[in-house]
């Protein structure tokens, strides 16, 4: 079974901290899936129906996790910040 | 008593001189682009004009609303009420700023409406943008050209910034899969792009426009005067108002065999503009460059006729497959067909083509358009030379 981690994602730009025990072999997309469907209300869409797009940071290295990459692969530490940011287009 | 009058300098960068890494040559010299010209594009232009760029050129192919006001110090009521392009209002508020600027407007789409050779004129292009598809198509263009761009993009409080350019890092590279979906869903009506028939309206505020047109210009400004060692090529700026959230994330790495990495080794110069006919274009690569047989080869696909699928009606046209609703290209009757089935098209043209007669921007080539040009052992590219308007 894979090793799960303990970690906190802090949800941007509310600022929500949901604490979450995650597999280390998840990617991005499988957190960011998870976390929108699991009912803690993080909007999937905008006000004008547009898919939002989410990226995760590990606040400590503030660096993006790569799409292809495991919390393993980034190295994401037991207790981590990571910050779910939404990623904006207008002008 | 003797009255001492002094005399205003009218030096309008007096006070940036005092700057010690300021050169005014490099500033007066420097080329800008500017796409998009909403809420960022106004704060990034007005930045600019007071900066005293010396050449700016505007794109955007949308007429101001009542609701662009509240977040653009250029517009003003009476220009939604005259139903004025963006672009035109836009160079007309920066010349009663500083009239010294030079500026050039296209009304029209970066994708389709500017040539690679106006971009590679460009010391920066600086991106102000209201989609991810023409941000896919600043990041290929540029790329192309080896230009850098910077990206500047808001929604409520949020804002963020970033410097793209190869070997640093690469907007196509870091599309993540939903950000691929929003593309594909407006490529799938890239026809109607233009008129704006895509709900976009995002709530964005003066104040996040602000912040990041700032940002931008002074990324510009450091490119302009060289100083690439401080341009954040590695780190992009992601800001957030309401929880006073201030990141600077590190750049991801570029990816293997991405469709913005490619950029010719050369492009030659060729005595033609979009104005020649098709003719002209070949005649010019035989007798200067001594080229047989060449194909040209289109970035677009050339309808040369197309059905009405509710009536069954064939209609000739001649027009690349994004103008089928652009008065430029077909007649208002093609236009009013709802349902357009294009019968057939070329991507490749060929000096024994019956269409030889057509002027280029006719078949969807804008100005000073890159062209790639197939011969019988390599592939060339060719710059519109005639169309260069800094020359």
């Amino acid at each position: 079974m894979t090793k799960e981690i303990n970690i906190i994602i802090r949800i941007m730009p509310t600022a929500d901290d949901i604490e979450v025990s995650l597999p280390l072999d998840a990617t991005p997309k499988d957190v960011i899936d998870a976390l929108l469907d699991a009912g803690l209300g993080i909007p999937k869409l905008d006000d004008q129906g547009n898919p939002i797009s989410y990226k995760l940071v590990p606040k400590e290295k503030g660096q993006e996790i790569p799409q292809d990459n495991t919390l393993m692969d980034a190295e994401v530490q037991e207790s981590d910040v990571v910050l779910m940011l939404p990623m904006v287009w207008a002008g | 008593m003797a009255i001492q009058i002094q005399t205003h300098a009218k030096d309008w960068e007096e006070n940036y001189k005092r700057l010690s890494w300021w050169d005014s040559e490099s500033v007066r010299k420097a080329k800008v682009m500017v796409v998009g010209a909403g809420a960022l594009g106004n704060e990034v232009l007005k930045n600019l004009a007071l900066l005293n760029i010396g050449h700016l050129c505007i794109i955007d192919f949308d007429r101001i609303e009542y609701s662009n006001l509240s977040r653009s110090v250029l517009f003003r009521e009476k220009d939604c009420e005259q139903n004025l392009y963006k672009s035109k209002v836009a160079a007309e508020r920066i010349k009663e700023i500083n009239p010294m600027v030079n500026i050039h407007t296209i009304e029209g789409d970066f994708q389709f409406d500017v040539g690679h050779g106006l971009i590679s004129a460009m010391d920066v292009i600086i991106c102000c943008v209201d989609n991810r598809l023409a941000r896919l198509h600043i990041n290929r263009k540029s790329f192309f050209n080896k230009k850098a761009w910077v990206n500047g993009a808001i929604e409520n409080l949020i804002g963020q910034m970033e410097v793209y350019k190869d070997a640093h890092q690469c907007y196509e590279c870091n599309l993540s899969e939903t950000e691929w979906q929003s593309i594909n869903a407006r490529i799938g009506c890239a026809d109607i792009a233009q008129k704006n028939i895509i709900a976009g309206r995002v709530p964005t505020t003066p104040l996040s426009a602000s912040i990041i047109a700032a940002f931008q210009c002074q990324e510009a400004l450091k490119i302009i005067h060289g100083l690439e060692s401080n341009v954040m090529y590695d780190s992009n700026l992601y800001i957030e108002g309401m929880s006073n959230t201030f990141l600077q994330l590190q750049a991801s790495a570029q990816k293997e065999n991405c469709y913005s990495h490619y950029a010719p080794e050369t492009v030659h110069p060729l005595s033609v503009s979009s104005k020649d006919k098709l003719e002209k274009f070949f005649q010019v690569l035989k007798s200067d460059w001594n080229i047989d047989r060449p194909i040209l080869k289109l970035n677009h696909n050339l309808c040369l006729s197309l059905v009405n699928k509710d009536t069954d009606e064939l209609h000739q046209v001649l027009a690349p497959d994004f103008g089928l609703n652009d008065p430029r290209y077909v007649s208002e009757q093609i236009i009013q067909i709802e349902t357009k089935l294009v019968k057939d098209m070329v991507h490749e043209i060929t000096p024994e083509s019956e269409l030889l007669e057509y002027r280029l921007e006719s078949i969807g080539i804008p100005a000073w358009d890159i062209l790639k040009i197939i011969t019988e052992d390599e592939i060339r590219y060719f710059e519109l030379a005639e169309d260069n308007i800094y020359s």
